[in-house]
This record gives C-alpha cells, structure tokens and sequence, in this order.
C-alpha cells in the first residue's frame, strides 16, 4: 500500500472515529436529558419536604442521604444564614448529609473533594472538624486549601504559622487566598493572626498578609505592629504598599508615623499608598505634603493625594482650592477635577 | 511517456498536494498537542461550586473591578448589556461605558434609560485615545459611567476607560456581549489564587437563537441561521478546546476583546492597546508577554472555560467577511509587528507554540489551502494528478477538519455542557461535517482577503449589523 493509500485509510478512520464521537455525544446527551428530568424530579420533591419542614424528610428520604439531597442541602445552606442556618444544618445532618460529604471528602476525585470540604464548613461538630484537620494534609493542596478556610471559618483552625507553612510551602508570593484564610482565623482568634506580625519566622510576604486579614476585621490593636514593620521595610520591599493598604483600612492614628515616612517615598506605588492612608487616618502633617502630590508626576499619587484632601473636610478641599488657583499643571487640573467631582457626588446624594 | 513540461507540472502539482497535506497534517498535530494539554486542564480544573459559595468565601477579597465596554452604533442592544452588567453578582465593580462617536441613538438611550447628566472624571493621561467630549453618570445607577467621545476605534475607547478606570483588575468586553451572572466571579479566581496573574480569558458563546431577558440568556438555543451555528461551533473549537490546551501550555497569546481581565497597572505599563491596529486583543496579550517576558518577571496568564459571557455572531456574508478579514489584517498586524517573538525559545511557549500557531493557522494557512483548493482539484482534473494524490487531498481537508470539530464538541459539553437536547447536539454533530463543504473554503478567501488588505494598509474596521435580542 502506497504511502498515499494509507493516508486516505488514516482518514478515513479519522472519520470514523470522529462520527463515534459526535453518536457517543448524542446519546449522551440523551441520557444526561432523563438523568436531569429524573433528578430535577427527586429536588422537587426534597424541596417540598424540606418546605414541610425536617421532620417530614425523615422516613421520607432515602436514608442515609443520597447524593440529591446532600447537594441540595448544601446549597440550601448557603442560601441561609444565623441562626437559621444552624438549625438547618443540624437538621440535614441528622438525615446522614454529613456522612456523605465526608465520604466525598475521603473518597471522591479533587472537584468533589473540594467541594465536600466547602461544604463542611457548616457543619461544626467534632466528626467533620477531624475530618477536615485530615483533608488539611490531602496530596492534592487545593483540598487541603480548602479544607484550611472552613476549619478557619469554624474557628477551629490550627495555628496560622503551621497552616501556612503546610499549604502554602514553597510560593513566591502570598495569594489573597492566604487573606482569607487569616481573616477567618483573625474572626474566632485574632491574637493568633497578630502574632504571626511578630514571628521572626514569618516571611514579609506572610506578614502583609496578616495585616491585609487584620484590617478586614478592623483590629485597632495591629496598627501600631503594622506601622513599625512598614518603617523597618525596605522602600522598594514588595510588602510595604500592602502594610501601608492595612494601615489605611485600621483608620487608626498608630499608623500616622509610618504613613508620614513614606510620603515622601521615591517609588510611586508606595507614595500612592501613604496618601490613601494619610486621608484615611486623617493624619493632619500630611497636608502640606498631600498639597504637593497634587503636582506628583505619577497620576495614581496626584489622584490619592487629591482624595486624600477630600477626607480632610473643609482644610482639604480649602487646599484643593488653592491648588485650583495656582497655575501649575497638573496638580490644578487635579485639583479642579476633583472638587467638581466631589460636587456631583454631593449633588447627586 | 508524458512530455517534459507536462512532466514538470505533474510534479509541480505533486509538491503543491504534499504541501497542503503536510500543511493540513501539521496543523492537526498542533491541534493534537492543545487536545492533549486541554485534557490535563480539564483533570486539573478547579470544581465548579455555585454562585453562593464564591461568594461566601471571596466577596472580602475579590479585587473590585472595572467593566469597560466601548459601544459604536450599538442602539439595539446597549441597554440590554448595559442591565445585564449591572446585575452582575460581584462586590465591587463599575462599569464604564464607552460611546466611541456613535452616529445612531447609542448615547441617547443610555441617557434615557438610566437618567444620565453630564458629570466631571479625573481621569488619567497614560493611553492614548481621541479627545472625551463628557462623561456622564447617573444619580440612580451609581456603578455606571458612561464616556462620550470621538469616533477612534475599539482600541481607542477601551484606552479612554482604562484612563477613566481607577481598579486594580480591568474587564474589557464590547458592548453587545451578555454576561452569565456569575461570569466576573469565576473569572476573578486565578487573580485570588496566583497573585502572578496578569490576565485571564473567558469563553465566549453565540447567543444568536437563545431567549435573553433583562440582559440576561435564559435560554440556550442553537441559531437558526446557518452562518451563526456555524460559528457556534467555531467558538466551540476556539474555546472550549484551543485557548484551555494553550494556557495549559502557557502558550496562551491572545484574550478575546470581548471577555478579558487584566491588572491594570501591567496595561498602562504597556501603555494600554496600540492604535491603529484591528487585532488590538491579539496585540495587547503579546505586549504584555513581551514585557514581563523581557524584564524577567514571572507572570501568569489563563484562560478559563467556566466564566462564559455570550455575543452576537454575524448572520450575513458581508458582516462576516469584513469580520475574518479584519481577523486576518490585525494577526498579520501583530506577528510583524512582534516578529522577534515568533518561534523564539527566549519567549517560552508564547514564542514557539503561541506564535508558531498564528504562524501555520494565519499567515501561510489560508493561502496554501486556497491554493490547494483551486489548483488540486484543477490538476485532478486535467489528468496532472492521479486519484490518490486527490483523494489524500480531500480525505486531509475533510476529516482532520470532522475530528478537530468532534473533539471540540465533547470539550464543549464536558466543560460547559450548553448544549442540552440530543436533537442540538446532532445539528452540531451534522454542521461538524457540513462545515468542511464550502464554508471553510469561504472563510480562507476572506482571510486571503484580509491578506490583501494588509499588504494595502487597508485601516478601515467594518461596519457590523446589529440585530435586537431574542426576548423572552
């Protein structure tokens, strides 16, 4: 057979190959149709016995539960919330949901191992909390990622500094993911999550990750760590902006030192940083200095300085104005623009 | 014995059918290698949790995001995108529409709709674009800006809301694409998990037969018109098969402009799409390649199949013609303009895979299979060549074509499974074959169409006919 024939044989099986794909997806289709109209059936039918409240469920649902009403369930919970929420959970799980999702957890592929940990963060008993402590230590990590965010949201988490050296090992910089790790722990044990600012064995990356989570929860009480790491950082060190973010989220006039050094910073991310915290501790010095951002060469340092000022009421939009007068370029274009934004967000309020 | 000239052209001919098979084969191979690589990413995909869950665990964190959608002449379907955004389930956005010069009432229903009034914007100078002629807001609809200004291109008003944006993440999109709900909250993910993300890509769906209400498609159906399926099927091949097997291979070189978020410092770094360009998206994914590749960051770029947002595909030659040549020029724009990248092992995977794609699929593809589809058949005929070397030609052309749509099809439904009835799935199995008969052979003319019009430096976008969604 010449190489020309069996080229056009390869083809043809090609062909063939494709046309069983295109039958396999049809009739897949086909059954995944009456799989979807069978299990749209049995939801309809656990709704309304979960609308006729739980204790209809039991001896009416299939015991333990099946995968149907596990999933509903899951999702029901996270339509709720409060106390609601608890006595759902508690409900659902007395009609074996819990046993399935661990089952999930220790036996099912990634995506449902996933999932099974996700879920597992409404139920707070002592089963699941080992259960996910295991899953903490699963080969795939985003299980164990997982499974450290609803231990974290039970308030049931190990210690930060271990959790993180177990999960995020090796990475060169610290995810939001980590944020939202620590802002769960720093919810139940926010000592634990401010301690990590003083470790000596936490990295700088980690650190700021902290301060991200502990300015979500508002704690006053990290401000002043904060400021003192923000001066002892490097001008060009990665973290110093996110201290800097921490500091404006906190409020707090603990943070001003550290917001005043920086003003002044040669690099524009980090200026830009201090002049959002300026105005959002209201740190009084700065305003001369915020005055001369408006004439910043970097835009995003002009446009917080000139927000800045906006938060300094009547002081700040009077040096706003000045800077109006003036005739230098760009910090009156800055200025002007920004007062009359100020004015449609006034006017439409 | 045949005489000598005669002689020559059979040979001439023989090479010519070894080249367009050898060409068809490489391109399969190619193909072959992202179905390997789109198999490994659908392993490793991240679960698909609801709405409610990403919300529970990402709304403190999720980066607030600004959604920049240009409109020109988009009066039948602007208010339509325009509520489907807005009704977006996501913390933090805003939404900046740009009026790019329309000459029909694109600017005035959006006034009309959402009570709009003329409003002051400090505004950064970094990209550059046609002069604004005013920006408005309205009272009621806070997340909503929209930027009136002259007539500049695509390119030009997403530049103007990139200045007007003041985000971390930039979503770009156009203004008649519809977004699933959900849409913003899947694609933010790889931002939340890998801090290196610089940009991510969505897929994109045609929503020409589907039932949309309030901006939103509340039901998938296929297109009637044959043009549009056809393209659904492409679409289908393009996303939920190539880009996932490319950013797998972190080759991933180009986001579509109508779905892509990007860290908007790393696109004013690279001072925001280049003018005077028709494949801005290509473009800009390549910049941003070129600057983090050239200044030895790490970065990461992907493409997610989950977050989907839908768009009108054309449904008449004219508007789809001007389209792929409009493709074509903005490719062959970007592969000379960035030619120190192609097939380059200083630019990883995006220099030799990314760009070597763009190599075999745009720049020789089309004219080697024009020419084989005139000059085979030709050569057939007149007795140059025999049956076998015309039959390898057609069994090349039409079954690795059938096998690329087939497996993009069970792609399709394994990851986003939008095609529901078995009826559907049989019209798109039948349109995987009808495809190859005439509508593939268009599709080269046009790009050997936009061929042309780039060695002209034709500039000129092409007008585009908008229809009104299908409501329920």
């Amino acid at each position: 057979m010449s190489f020309l024939t069996q080229f056009w044989v390869v083809s043809w099986s090609v062909c063939a190959l494709a046309v069983t794909i295109v039958v396999g997806l049809v009739i897949y289709s086909s059954w995944a149709k009456s799989r979807a109209a069978a299990l749209s059936l049995k939801r309809e039918h656990y709704v309304a016995l979960l609308k006729a409240g739980a204790d209809a469920l039991e001896g009416k649902a299939t015991m333990p539960a099946d995968d149907v009403l596990t999933d509903l369930a899951v999702e029901l919970l996270e339509l709720v919330r409060g106390d609601e929420k608890a006595r759902f959970a508690e409900r659902v799980a007395r009609l074996g949901t819990v046993a399935r999702l661990h089952r999930r957890l220790r036996r099912g592929n990634v995506r449902s191992r996933v999932l099974a940990a996700a879920a597992l963060a409404n139920f707070n008993d002592e089963e699941t909390r080992n259960a996910l402590t295991g899953a903490l230590d699963d080969r795939n990590p985003r299980v164990g990622r997982v499974a450290a965010l609803s231990l974290a949201a039970m308030g049931r988490s190990p210690a930060p500094r271990d959790m993180i050296r177990r999960l995020w090992i090796g990475e060169p910089e610290a995810p939001p993911l980590i944020v939202m790790l620590l802002f769960g722990l720093a919810q139940s044990n926010v000592e634990s999550v401010r301690s990590l600012l003083l470790d000596p064995d936490t990295s700088e990356q980690h650190k700021a990750a902290a301060a991200s989570a502990l300015a979500l929860c508002n704690d006053v009480a990290a401000a002043p760590i904060i400021a003192r790491l923000a001066m002892a950082c490097d001008p060009r060190a990665r973290e110093l902006p996110r201290y800097l973010g921490a500091l404006a989220d906190i409020e707090h006039p603990a943070g001003s030192p550290a917001v005043l050094h920086w003003l002044d910073s040669s690099s524009a991310e980090v200026r830009a940083a201090a002049a959002r915290a300026a105005g959002r501790i209201v740190v009084e010095p700065a305003l001369d200095r915020l005055e001369r951002l408006l004439g910043d060469p970097d835009w995003w340092v002009r446009f917080q300085a000139a927000h800045a000022l906006l938060r300094f009421g009547e002081e700040g939009q009077g040096r706003l104005g000045k800077a109006c007068a003036r005739n230098e370029e760009p910090a009156r274009e800055t200025a002007m623009l920004t007062l009359a934004e100020h004015a449609d967000f006034v006017d439409a309020a | 014995m045949l005489p000598e000239p005669w002689e020559t052209l059979r040979q001439a001919a023989e090479i010519l059918d070894f080249t367009v098979i050898g060409l068809l084969t490489a391109q399969l191979c190619l193909f072959l290698l992202t179905f390997v690589a789109a198999s490994v990413a659908v392993v490793e995909r991240p679960p698909h949790a609801s709405p409610a869950l990403l919300w529970r665990r990402y709304a403190h964190i999720a980066p607030p995001i600004t959604i920049i959608a240009p409109a020109y002449n988009e009066a039948l379907t602007v208010v339509a995108s325009v509520e489907a955004l807005l009704a977006l389930e996501y913390p933090a956005f805003e939404i900046i529409v740009v009026n790019d010069g329309s000459s029909d009432d694109t600017l005035k229903r959006l006034v009309d709709r959402f009570d709009l009034r003329p409003v002051a914007r400090l505004c950064n100078r970094a990209s550059p674009h046609a002069p604004i002629r005013g920006f408005h807001a309205s009272t009621r609809v806070q997340r909503l800006l929209v930027i009136d200004k002259q007539n500049g291109g695509k390119a030009d008003a997403v530049n103007a809301g990139i200045n007007a944006s003041r985000t971390p993440i930039i979503c770009v999109t156009d203004a008649d694409t519809l977004f699933e709900s959900d849409a913003l909250l899947r694609a933010v993910w790889p931002f939340i998990e890998d801090p290196l993300t610089v940009a991510v890509g969505g897929t994109i769906c045609v929503v020409n037969g589907s039932k949309v209400s309030a901006g939103r498609v509340i039901e998938a159906r296929l297109p009637r018109n044959f043009l549009a399926l056809v393209q659904a099927l492409e679409y289908q091949r393009a996303f939920a098969m190539v880009r996932v097997g490319l950013s797998r291979l972190g080759a991933m070189s180009i986001i579509s402009g109508a779905f892509g978020l990007f860290r908007r410092d790393a696109v004013m770094e690279v001072g925001g799409y280049s003018l005077g360009t028709v494949g801005e998206d290509l473009e800009l994914v390549v910049k941003l390649h070129r600057l983090f590749r050239e200044s030895g960051r790490p970065y990461a770029m992907r493409f997610m199949a989950e977050p989907v947002v839908w768009t009108q595909a054309p449904e008449w030659f004219g508007d789809l013609g001007r389209q792929r040549a409009r493709w074509q020029r903005g490719a062959l724009e970007t592969i000379w303009k960035h030619r120190t990248v192609a097939l380059n092992p200083r630019y990883g995977p995006v220099g030799l895979i990314g760009f070597g794609q763009i190599i075999l699929l745009d720049v020789i593809g089309p004219i080697v299979a024009v020419l084989g589809y005139v000059l085979i058949p030709l050569c057939w005929a007149i007795g140059l060549l025999s049956h076998e070397y015309f039959l390898a030609f057609l069994s090349a052309v039409f079954g690795f074509g059938f096998l690329m749509s087939a497996l993009s099809l069970a792609f399709g439904q394994i990851l986003l499974g939008k095609i529901e009835r078995p009826s559907d799935m049989a019209i798109m199995g039948l349109v995987a074959v009808v495809e190859n008969f005439g509508y593939r052979q268009l599709c080269n003319l046009w790009r050997i169409q936009g061929w042309w019009q780039y060695l002209r430096r034709h500039e000129q976008w092409g007008r585009m006919t908008r229809k009104e969604f299908k409501r329920d």
